[in-house]
């Protein structure tokens, strides 16, 4: 078993928001801010500890979950499109945790930018990827 | 005595999970201290050493298998096994685990062989290469196998060791059912020879007629997706280097994005001599208009409770002042006043930049503070505790 291109990539990802957390981590205010509402003012919040250590979590669980999963279910695994389709909502959702633990960290450090601007162009390119590859799953399908 | 067969299977996988594992146990101790990280470093030290290999050998009338530099093995004497099988269904997971009909040991992949004892009970044993070890151990079970049952056994398993090797080389997905397919067409062609025919040429000529075992990796081609294919030295670097310099950006990023905040201590005072003098707190309120002279809302004490604004843009406490703002260069705010007459008096409605403010984004509050005084040198100051 060898670790693919992908899998490499969201593990680089998963070093990188754990250096910036474990670098930001002093600089933070002991309640941290965490959630936003539509209009992007506040509405959650989390002790500092638990904040800056959530999102690195979640990654570390999905990265493990893409790369276990594939080689654990067979089934799944000789399935070419599934494994594709698991790779690569594996590094989009990598890049978008990324970019939310890094927005969470410069609204507590007083850069405040509205979490709509983050979140929304990395919803959209997950949304359109899951339609695209859907649409191509469909495509197969219709023409067997 | 030498071992009639030994091969050890890396658990890469658990390898990799374990490395970053233990990385991240260093992250906890950035964060929990030295006592979080502990019992989680040595737990992943314990996985990867349990789990980095899984050794198979069959040796002096024995089937032994153990994990790692032998922490936990299992012996099955030959004399017990009826047979042995590829395993016959789907599992998942790594360890030492109950599936179906026996307990299954592996440490990487899903494929495995299942040995059935003579008692009936089954196990399950994890492995790279099945068709080998079922060769191996139903060879060594029946050590009684006629002399050219065990001539066909040796070409056999030496033609699908050489395609397995051929497959391997381009880590094709299904490469398992095609040496599986393999070794039933060879055994069928076996089958099909008369026992006169059963000769050594024989054998040598179903698998000359079988095809070169490079043939097998060429028809099945390399059907690896691109983001399967192995990860070049290139690539890593190129990687790391992308990957370094987000990090950096990210770092950097903040401080180019802060205004400078420097300049708030060094900005030229604009005089306003009503704001000079001794101000004393009465009130603390959501807004400006909600202050009633004489009616005071805040219950609690004040944090704040009164400040001397000097005519150098000094002040009583930690803030430096000039027209419209009051500057706290430790917190890097500026917040705005305004000055009021009500009956009679003169109130000071001062924003007051807290948590609230500075780091959830809520609407300021103003404390209220009354002028009792133009002159700035009389009297003591009255606040013991400036937010510094």
């Amino acid at each position: 078993m060898r670790i693919t291109r992908n899998e490499l990539v969201c593990i680089g990802i998963l070093i990188v928001i754990s250096i910036i957390s474990a670098y930001f981590y002093p600089q933070m205010p002991q309640r941290m801010a965490t959630h936003w509402d539509f209009w992007g003012n506040p509405n959650g919040y989390m002790q500092r500890l638990g904040a800056i250590i959530l999102m690195p979590l979640i990654l570390l669980a999905f990265n493990i979950a893409a790369i276990v999963v594939p080689r654990v279910a067979s089934v799944w695994a000789n399935i070419e499109a599934l494994r594709k389709f698991f790779s690569g909502l594996n590094i989009i959702l990598s890049v978008l945790l990324l970019m939310v633990q890094y927005h969470i960290i410069l609204w507590n450090i007083g850069i405040k930018i509205n979490p709509g601007f983050i979140a929304m162009p990395m919803i959209v390119v997950l949304l359109s990827w899951i339609i695209y590859f859907f649409y191509k799953a469909n495509r197969k399908a219709n023409s067997l | 005595m030498n071992a009639q067969y030994r091969h050890s299977q890396p658990g890469y996988l658990s390898i990799v999970i374990s490395l970053i594992l233990i990385a991240f146990s260093g992250f906890i101790y950035l964060l929990g201290g030295l006592a979080a990280a502990i019992p989680m470093f040595l737990i992943c030290l314990f996985i990867l050493v349990f789990s980095y290999k899984l050794t198979v050998e069959i040796k002096e009338g024995f089937l032994k298998f153990w994990f790692g530099p032998g922490l936990f093995w299992k012996t099955i004497p030959l004399e017990q096994i009826a047979y042995c099988q590829p395993f016959k269904g789907v599992f998942g997971g790594w360890g030492i685990r109950y599936v179906f009909d026996g307990w299954l040991y592996n440490v990487s992949g899903f494929k495995a062989v299942t040995v059935v004892l003579k008692s009936g009970k089954k196990i399950h044993i994890g492995t790279d290469q099945p068709e080998l070890l079922i060769e191996a151990i139903n060879s060594a079970a029946h050590g009684a196998a006629t002399e050219v049952s065990s001539m066909w056994a040796e070409v056999k398993a030496d033609y699908l060791k050489r395609v397995e090797q051929a497959l391997s080389a381009n880590r094709h997905p299904r490469s398992f059912e095609i040496l599986a397919d393999v070794s039933s067409h060879l055994d069928s062609r076996f089958a099909e020879l008369k026992p006169q025919e059963q000769t050594w040429e024989n054998f040598q000529k179903i698998t000359t007629e079988m095809g070169p075992p490079a043939e097998y990796a060429e028809l099945v081609g390399d059907a690896r997706s691109p983001d399967q294919k192995g990860v070049s030295a290139g690539f890593v670097i190129a990687l790391i280097m992308i990957l370094a310099a987000v990090a950096a950006g990210m770092v950097f990023l903040p401080k180019l994005l802060k205004k400078d905040d420097s300049n708030l201590s060094k900005q030229v005072i604009v005089n306003d001599p009503n704001l000079i003098g001794k101000w004393q707190t009465v009130d603390f309120v959501d807004d400006i208009n909600n202050y009633k002279p004489g009616e005071k809302r805040w219950t609690g004490d004040f944090f704040l409770k009164q400040l001397i604004f000097y005519e150098n843009g000094q002040t009583s406490g930690p803030w430096l002042w000039t027209k419209e703002e009051i500057i706290h260069p430790g917190d890097k705010t500026a917040a705005h006043y305004y000055i009021r007459e009500m009956n009679g008096s003169t109130y000071l409605f001062f924003e007051w930049m807290s948590g609230d403010v500075t780091i959830r984004g809520m609407k300021p509050k103003f404390y209220v503070l009354q002028k009792v005084s133009q002159s700035t040198n009389e009297g003591e100051d009255q606040n013991a505790n400036y937010p510094k």
